[in-house]
């Protein structure tokens, strides 16, 4: 049996190695500035209860977003439907804008937009205004402005515009992409 | 330093490598590892349509001025949108003889109804000359996607035709249809005028139930020269053709389908010259049909 000086030190050290961990991960944490606070809620589990991880899921229907007869100057809609189908509320951003088929001056003079519409009709009647745009050279991740609840829809209008510089050889040509949507929790 | 002391300086030790491992790891995971995230993606096509345009009618505008039929000549142009993108149009020419076409005047005008008529209207109408044509008239452009629009042309020989007498322009419209800053589409259209020659001095004389009317050979004549008389449209087999050498027509009486037969009046008499295969109205003016009693026929006579 270790005498009270050894267990002493014992004691100091498996206090000291408590507290670093401690300070790291309150350091870690803090440093991140992440929302881990929001998960917070509470309630009484009863004997036997069992806990669950949330899960964040998207599905898009709809697409492709297909238009055509595009034109120097010219913008076409099409409406895409974006469900949340995870259990945690989800806000959308726009993520990343690829080309998926072979660059053409066609493709170079588009810039693909997204907004959160009311309705398909408001869509494709060209009143929504994207409140993310980006074009297939430079394309920044940013938020559409919308929090969608858990088995909730929104109705994403995909714009696409053709500058009005679009040289003569843009004619007739076509182009795919794809347009990464990301749910992020609030 | 006790044998104890230094376990404890080493648990010590561990302890602050464990805390400071957890803190980078979770350091360096970034800010995710507290979000719930997910992303799906939205594929997309996109589809250019093209810029085309037609123009048609242009030929209608071929003829041939005489001194005394200087026009208008009016004939429709259609200006189609073959096209997928509303285009702005306009219209411009190139001319084979550039003094000439800058003393004939152009008209453009939006037809209204189903023809452009025989007149001018008094509104709505641009003007310019062949050199230099007017711009479209309003409602005539921006034309939309599949449309088409009809355009009044009309052309008048504004010059002194003594002048210009014996000359040939060929116009050639081009319509240039335009969308964006690099779009165009055009289309062309031809067609050619001409001033006849000089008019020689003609001269109508009554005979007893004929008429003569004779004239000097114009300065294009020599003896391949060919004239003909069109009374009313119509080549009257009671005329027979005249060579530069019998340079005057008489008649007994008037025969020949389309004529006036029977019907007593006034009407367009036309001489035509052909020199070298080009055939030009050498004199435009009138003639009067009347019935002669003692002949029983319907002859010529001077209007």
């Amino acid at each position: 049996m270790p005498g009270p000086r050894r267990a002493r030190g014992r004691a100091r050290s498996t206090i000291g190695g408590g507290l670093g961990i401690a300070a790291a991960l309150i350091i870690a944490l803090g440093a991140t500035g992440g929302t881990y606070a929001y998960l917070n809620d509470s309630t009484t589990i009863a004997s036997g209860g069992k806990v669950t991880a949330g899960t964040a899921a998207l599905s898009v229907t709809g697409a492709p977003a297909a238009v055509t007869g595009l034109y120097p100057g010219a913008t076409r809609y099409a409406a895409v439907t974006v469900t949340n189908t995870g259990n945690v509320a989800l806000q959308l951003t726009a993520d990343s804008l690829t080309r998926t088929s072979a660059a053409n001056t066609f493709a170079s003079s588009l810039t693909v937009g997204a907004g959160i519409a009311a309705t398909a009709a408001a869509c494709t009647g060209g009143t929504v205004t994207p409140s993310w745009t980006g074009t297939f050279a430079s394309a920044t991740a940013g938020s559409l402005g919308a929090t969608v609840a858990p088995g909730a829809s929104v109705i994403v209008c995909v714009s696409t515009a053709m500058a009005s510089s679009a040289p003569s050889s843009a004619q007739s040509l076509t182009a795919a992409y794809t347009l990464t949507l990301g749910g992020r929790q609030p | 330093m006790s044998r104890r002391e230094g376990g404890m300086r080493m648990r010590t030790r561990v302890a602050a490598l464990v805390g400071a491992v957890t803190f980078l790891v979770l350091a360096g995971t970034g800010v995710g590892y507290a979000y719930w995230t997910t992303t799906s993606a939205v594929t997309g096509t996109a589809g250019s349509t093209d810029a085309a345009v037609t123009l048609t009618g242009n030929t209608a505008l071929t003829t041939t001025y005489t001194s005394t039929s200087t026009g208008p000549v009016i004939a429709p142009l259609t200006l189609t949108n073959t096209g997928g993108a509303p285009l702005a149009l306009a219209v411009t020419a190139a001319n084979t003889n550039a003094a000439l076409a800058g003393q004939i005047a152009l008209r453009y005008w939006v037809r209204v109804g189903s023809n452009c008529g025989t007149t001018i209207p008094t509104s709505g109408v641009t003007v310019g000359t062949l050199a230099a044509p007017p711009a479209l008239p309003s409602g005539a452009t921006p034309l939309a996607s599949g449309a088409n629009v009809v355009v009044c042309a009309a052309t008048t020989f504004t010059g002194t035709f003594a002048s210009y007498a014996g000359q040939t322009t060929t116009a050639t419209l081009t319509l240039t249809g335009t969308v964006g800053s690099a779009w165009s589409a055009t289309a062309t259209g031809a067609f050619t005028q001409n001033l006849s020659n000089a008019a020689p001095a003609f001269t109508c004389v009554n005979s007893t139930g004929s008429v003569t009317i004779s004239w000097a050979n114009t300065a294009t004549a020599n003896t391949g020269t060919i004239y003909r008389s069109k009374v009313n449209g119509v080549y009257p087999s009671g005329l027979a053709d005249r060579s530069w050498y019998y340079r005057e027509f008489s008649n007994q009486g008037i025969t020949g389908t389309g004529l006036p037969n029977n019907v007593a009046g006034t009407y367009p008499w036309i001489i035509e010259e052909t020199t070298g295969g080009v055939t030009t109205t050498a004199y435009a003016g009138q003639v009067q049909v009347v019935y002669y009693a003692p002949w029983g026929q319907w002859v010529l006579q001077c209007a």
